[in-house]
């Protein structure tokens, strides 16, 4: 140490010899070169102390995915880079499946949960029957314009290929057959003021006051159940491709899968992890796997006897369809 | 030359940035994917493998980390669970955690990574932006119009 000092001395002293006048560069004996070079290499592998580090832009990706949302809110403001970072939909994906649960306060306000997907929650006003799309880690909320007034089940998903999240809302024929059942769509996102627009619809029967309706959003598809209440019909499962706005998949599903009709509700689950349908009549369960319908609606039916009516929700086992109570319902 | 242990264990020399050599056994060598590919291209026929990015200081940790995770593929989840937070607590301050994490992530361990960037994760909760800026010599690029802006937008974060 009090060799570097001696050194540094010597050198200033050397340097006071210069002067800007002088433009002459000054040689340095080769010792003190190399005192200087060690001296710079020593700092460099120097054991760690309060220095700040440089960090590169995959580590801190490593280390962000893993911090709480609320942090990373105000962690936009460390720099333009980490902002738009923050705000990068790769970057979002990630930090969802990495990030622990968080919970959030309930909004006491009068809108029912429909329906969630990546962590953003599709609720309706119970008496103004609006909607809107609610984020509770970032705390805003998307009010969406009306959808057709007869509409029965309004879903979302997020189209993959176009970027875009997207919601479908199937509606009724109306009583007095004045106007059929159908489909429409709005793209969030791309435009300022997102508006609903008709899906062409004509190759399947639209859908009637007495059809069960059930959706389900997965990545890139929403799969739509209609339950017939007519006897001599048969229900129909079929899938609308989020990305190219069109049914890629639709099939009949025998009667004798759902006898009655009854409630049925959408379950993610199983060995295969996909969507199934599930209805419990008569006592038994009836469960039917649907495959991603982008290539066909696969049907896979499946009974399971049940001990005991009362349970209200039920869970799908991995690869067993063994009904196990639960409380609450299905989701 | 490829020196052998009386268990028959292969083992294999690795070279830090600043010359210090280690010698360990191949198995936890290759815990890093980076030198388990080199070994398996061949890059260490002479038996040394030079790692140009890592300082010795930095490798003697990463090889600690390696042989405990080599060897305790039977042992209780939880008591190598209690090894890692004890680990990444002797390298309490975040830059001999950043120098970690560099080093696994050239060497790609995964577990290694995760590990670390779950404890800078955890070390920079509830920090305000100025004291992650220091953390890391991160510079401002804000105007201080843009700043408040920012800032408004995310009001609730900063309550």
């Amino acid at each position: 140490m009090g060799q570097n000092v001696a050194t540094r001395r010597n050198i200033e002293s050397k340097g006071e010899k210069y002067s800007p006048g002088n433009p002459q560069p000054i040689s340095l004996p080769m010792e003190f070169i190399i005192e200087i070079l060690t001296h710079l290499s020593k700092e460099k592998y120097s054991p760690s102390n309060s220095q700040p580090v440089f960090l590169p832009m995959e580590l801190i990706i490593e280390i962000l995915t893993r911090v709480a949302v609320k942090d990373l809110l105000r962690f936009k403001c460390v720099s333009k880079e980490w902002k738009l970072l923050i705000g990068d939909r790769n970057f979002v994906q990630k930090h969802f499946y990495h990030s622990p649960c968080g919970t959030f306060p309930v909004v006491k306000q009068s809108f029912t949960f429909l329906h969630s997907y990546h962590g953003l929650i599709l609720e309706m006003h119970e008496h103004s029957k609006e909607f809107r799309i609610r984020n509770p880690a970032m705390q805003q909320v998307l009010y969406i314009p009306n959808p057709h007034k007869r509409n029965r089940a309004v879903r979302f998903g997020f189209a993959p290929t176009s970027g875009f999240y997207k919601l479908v809302s199937i509606y009724d024929s109306d009583v007095t057959g004045n106007g059929n059942g159908g489909i429409e769509i709005l793209v969030l996102g791309s435009e300022d003021k997102p508006s609903w627009k008709h899906v062409d619809f004509t190759h399947l029967e639209s859908f009637e006051k007495n059809d069960l309706l059930e959706a389900w959003a997965t990545e890139g598809v929403v799969h739509i159940a209609k339950i017939s209440k007519i006897q001599s019909r048969d229900h129909e499962v079929m899938s609308f491709d989020l990305d190219t706005e069109s049914f890629r998949g639709h099939k009949l599903v025998p009667r004798s899968v759902f006898p009655d009709g009854s409630a049925v509700s959408f379950a993610l689950g199983g060995v295969r992890e996909w969507p199934y349908l599930v209805a419990l009549a008569n006592d038994e369960l009836h469960v039917l796997g649907m495959k991603d319908c982008l290539e066909e609606v696969e049907i896979e039916e499946q009974d399971v006897r049940m001990i005991g009516v009362e349970a209200v929700g039920f869970g799908l086992d991995r690869g067993k369809h063994a009904a196990t109570r639960r409380s609450g319902c299905l989701p | 030359m490829s020196i052998t242990t009386e268990n028959n264990e292969k083992m294999i020399t690795l070279m830090s940035s600043d010359g210090e050599e280690f010698v360990v056994e191949e198995a936890v060598a290759a815990q890093s994917q980076t030198i388990k590919h080199l070994i398996e291209d061949g890059c260490s026929t002479e038996g040394s493998i030079p790692l140009p990015n890592v300082t010795g200081r930095v490798l003697s940790e990463v090889i600690q980390y390696c042989k405990k995770h080599s060897s305790s593929d039977d042992k209780e989840e939880k008591e190598l669970e209690a090894w890692d937070a004890e680990f990444v607590k002797a390298a309490d301050d975040h830059v001999a955690l950043t120098d970690l994490m560099m080093a696994a992530n050239f060497l790609d361990i995964k577990g290694l990574l995760d590990l670390v960037a779950q404890t800078l994760a955890n070390m920079i909760t509830g920090k305000s932006p100025e004291e992650v800026r220091r953390m890391w010599n991160i510079k401002n690029d804000f105007t201080p119009e843009e700043a408040e802006k920012v800032r408004k937008e995310n009001q609730w974060a900063f309550e």
